[in-house]
């Protein structure tokens, strides 16, 4: 992976993490927005030029890439580079929540 | 017909956030947007008063793929209005959902749609300012193409213009480092950046006034002789007066070296109507002389307007 994009991605907003999180199924920005609210009960809603400005630019840097267009909406996959990102994201997320947990307890 | 009106409102390139509360504040009042036109001119027409947000968003690559940004926008409960000059413009009723809902949910993006704005908007104002005004000011500054009314006017104008662009320069750089701290991703590092920033704003500014500063003021060596004075000038902004007691039938010879600028000159008893008047710019180049009429204590009196070059006055 290169070095920027380990920079720009890593840590990474809330946004960015959930859109790669929920386009390990293919889906589209507005599928991403509903899902995100579902699994945050509604504390989290993504906003839409918060949406698209983060789905052209992680489809620039090869994060995900377009799959096709449905009723003019256009549906995205994760890429292998995406899923490098997710994961050294994740395992940040792990090690936060470990100390966190080993701290305040 | 629905009754409709329009308004002339002003809103610097970086200042969206003050005309998104300026239409969600005339919506209030019942007035609900349908266009904007140049240079500003806000159309609005009669409404049921409501809550109503209204959403700048600036997006080059969105008004490029136009049907899916839209979609984007509608899917969330925003309706979409027009695009204007780069900036495309949104609604949603305030009571949907919470107040004041937002287009970007976090700082990151909204720092992206200002670098997009930098990128559209300013990039082209920092060539004009950098390729056009501040050649201008020097040129100007050192004398270059006279002192006409019109040059005058010339070079004020672009000073105001290069003060309005330094000030617009300022907000947005304040507007940009404002985000950047609150995300501080970069650990720190977008200090530096603005120190820079706001280093180069200062000496510009002072350079601008400096400019200004310098274009009115005077180089010049005057040399006082008994009978007349010679004037050799790289710059002069200044009047210069001599007295001399002329006898009628006295001669005073004007030897013009014009080198640009302007020179005016003036022949006269004190309170009394000129005798003489002359405009070296244009008419005087060669030397010439005035025949003194009737005795008396006699003023000569040079003004320069940026003038350069030489002027002797002898009286024979």
């Amino acid at each position: 992976m290169d070095a920027h994009i380990k920079k720009v991605y890593v840590p990474m907003t809330e946004t960015g993490f959930y859109i790669l999180l929920c386009l390990q199924e293919p889906n589209h920005g507005y599928g991403v927005v509903q899902k995100v609210k579902e699994l945050t009960e509604g504390a989290i809603v993504l906003a839409p030029g918060t949406m698209y400005g983060s789905l052209s630019k992680m489809e620039k840097d090869g994060l995900i890439s377009f799959l096709r267009e449905e009723e003019k909406r256009k549906i995205y996959q994760i890429t292998d580079l995406g899923r490098e990102v997710l994961e050294l994201e994740g395992k940040r997320i792990e090690r936060l929540y470990g100390n966190m947990k080993e701290m305040m307890s | 017909m629905r009754e409709t009106k329009k308004e002339l409102k002003f809103f610097t390139i970086p200042a969206y956030r003050k005309e998104e509360e300026y239409l969600s504040k005339m919506h209030a009042k019942g007035w609900g947007l349908i266009r904007v036109s140049w240079p500003c001119v806000y159309h609005f027409e009669k409404c049921e008063p409501e809550k109503m947000s209204y959403r700048l968003d600036y997006n080059q690559e969105g008004v490029a793929h136009k049907s899916e940004y839209v979609q984007m926008f509608a899917d969330c409960g925003w309706e979409y209005l027009f695009d204007f000059v780069g900036y495309s413009y949104f609604r949603k009723p305030a009571e949907d959902e919470q107040e004041n809902e937002e287009i970007f949910c976090d700082d990151a993006s909204r720092l992206e749609m200002m670098r997009r704005v930098f990128k559209g908007r300013v990039t082209p104002l920092i060539i004009i300012f950098f390729c056009m005004i501040i050649p201008q000011l020097s040129m100007n500054s050192m004398g270059y193409g006279g002192g006409s009314r019109a040059q005058d006017l010339i070079a004020i104008c672009f000073t105001v213009l290069a003060a309005l662009y330094l000030v617009l320069f300022a907000g947005f750089a304040i507007q940009f480092y404002q985000y950047e701290k609150n995300l501080d991703l970069s650990g720190n590092r977008y200090k530096a950046k603005y120190v820079g920033v706001a280093a180069l704003i200062v000496f510009f500014t002072a350079f601008v006034g400096f400019m200004f500063w310098n274009s009115h003021q005077s180089e010049y060596k005057f040399e006082d002789r008994d009978k007349g004075f010679t004037i050799e000038s790289e710059r002069l902004n200044e009047t210069l007066t001599e007295e001399f007691d002329l006898k009628k039938g006295d001669v005073v010879e004007v030897v013009p070296g014009y080198d640009g600028g302007e020179w005016y000159l003036e022949i006269c008893k004190e309170g009394e109507e000129p005798i003489f008047t002359g405009h070296t710019a244009s008419e005087y180049k060669e030397p010439f002389s005035v025949m003194i009429q009737e005795d008396g204590r006699y003023r000569i009196i040079c003004r320069g307007k940026r003038a350069q070059g030489s002027l002797d006055v002898t009286i024979r």
